[in-house]
């Protein structure tokens, strides 16, 4: 039976999947300081700059809710910024509209995550598992032969000599070894 | 009878080298079939917007699909008419939060609106003050209240642009809605209308 190096086959082996574990982490951990808030201080917000903002908003929305976020709370919101914007009141709907693309933007990197790291963590895990059994089940077998030998050095065979009319047959007794 | 014994020992045992390659191969198979599953988009049933118009009924206090105007006093020398109050009711059955924009405009009793065709400035009167736009979640529904109110009148600048006319106006509603492609509103193709609106001179 074809059997890998006692140590530094496995020693290399675990080294490999730590360090590709951890690849995995800081990657997966850069994308979400991806996104960088941009706090707007605005003065005066023209109309064309409060629809503008009204729309960036929306279209936030408008891909939270297709990848099945909730954020009524922001398009309640979102409308509110549009009254405003139909009173004349740029700079307040400009605000809300800013506030309310921003906090969704938030919800959507922090969601995608959410999504993804179950799918990335278990298989994670079932390579780390699986890496222990293979390596460590080994030793654990080991062990298990050893006590098995020891139980089977402890067995005493007995030889009971028969006379033909009893019928025991030696044969099997010495198949007891 | 030694080398049965034997094979039966063997078999016992656990290859370890032939588990992990199945344990790694089912790992690859996983992440394979999940990374699919993330970037598929799941299968959606029909999509579509609703636009009703309701009027209000105040004595039993109910908004109905019912009494529509159909005769409507116009002062000559105001150069206006009685209040016209109509309700909508504005549904998105889409998978995704729309941005509506519902648009008054009035034509005369011939103009022409399918879900093809809307109301072109040569056609009719565009009553943009009254315009009204909502963002709708999915599955929301934004129901017949004051917020929904159209409260208009037929003007001189209507009756200078359309003219006066014997067979009634058609007073149309169309549901337009954002279109990201084109960074503007494009009609949806939903509208409702009611026709055979006659003006009476006083």
């Amino acid at each position: 039976m074809k059997r890998l190096d006692s140590k530094t086959g496995n020693t290399f082996q675990t080294r490999k999947l730590l360090f590709s574990f951890i690849i995995l982490l800081v990657i997966i951990q850069s994308a979400n300081l991806s996104d960088f808030n941009t706090i707007s201080q605005v003065t005066a917000a023209t109309e064309e700059e409060a629809f503008d903002s009204i729309i960036s908003a929306f279209e936030k929305i408008e891909q939270a809710t297709l990848e099945g976020i909730t954020v009524q709370s922001y398009i309640d919101d979102l409308n509110i910024a549009l009254e405003k914007y139909h009173n004349g009141l740029f700079d307040e709907a400009y605000s809300i509209a800013e506030t309310v693309k921003e906090e969704v933007t938030e919800i959507i990197n922090s969601a995608r995550w959410g999504k993804i790291f179950p799918y990335v963590i278990v298989p994670v895990n079932i390579v780390l598992i699986a890496a222990i059994v293979v390596f460590f089940g080994r030793n654990i077998l080991g062990w298990f032969r050893r006590r098995r030998d020891e139980e089977y050095l402890d067995l005493e065979i007995v030889y009971e000599t028969a006379t033909p009319e009893e019928g025991i047959d030696q044969s099997a007794a010495e198949e007891g070894e | 009878m030694t080398k049965k014994k034997s094979n039966t020992r063997a078999k016992r045992e656990v290859d370890f080298e032939l588990a992990a390659k199945i344990v790694l191969v089912l790992t690859v198979i996983g992440i394979l079939v999940s990374t699919v599953l993330i970037f598929t988009p799941p299968i959606s049933g029909e999509e579509y917007a609703e636009l009703g118009l309701l009027t209000y009924n105040a004595s039993e206090d109910k908004y109905e699909a019912e009494n529509y105007p159909t005769n409507l006093l116009y002062d000559n020398t105001e150069g206006v008419s009685e209040n016209i109050s109509l309700y909508i009711l504005l549904g998105n059955h889409y998978e995704r939060a729309k941005f509506f924009e519902v648009r008054l405009k009035i034509g005369l009793q011939s103009v022409l609106i399918n879900q093809d065709v809307y109301g072109t400035n040569d056609t009719t009167y565009f009553h943009e003050a009254h315009w009204k736009q909502k963002v709708l979640a999915v599955g929301e529904q934004w129901t017949p209240s004051s917020e929904t109110e159209f409260k208009f009148q037929f003007t001189s600048a209507i009756l200078d642009k359309l003219g006066t006319s014997s067979t009634g106006y058609k007073i149309i509603f169309e549901l337009w809605e954002w279109n990201n492609q084109l960074d503007d509103f494009s009609y949806s193709g939903v509208h409702v209308y009611v026709t055979s609106v006659k003006l009476v001179f006083v």
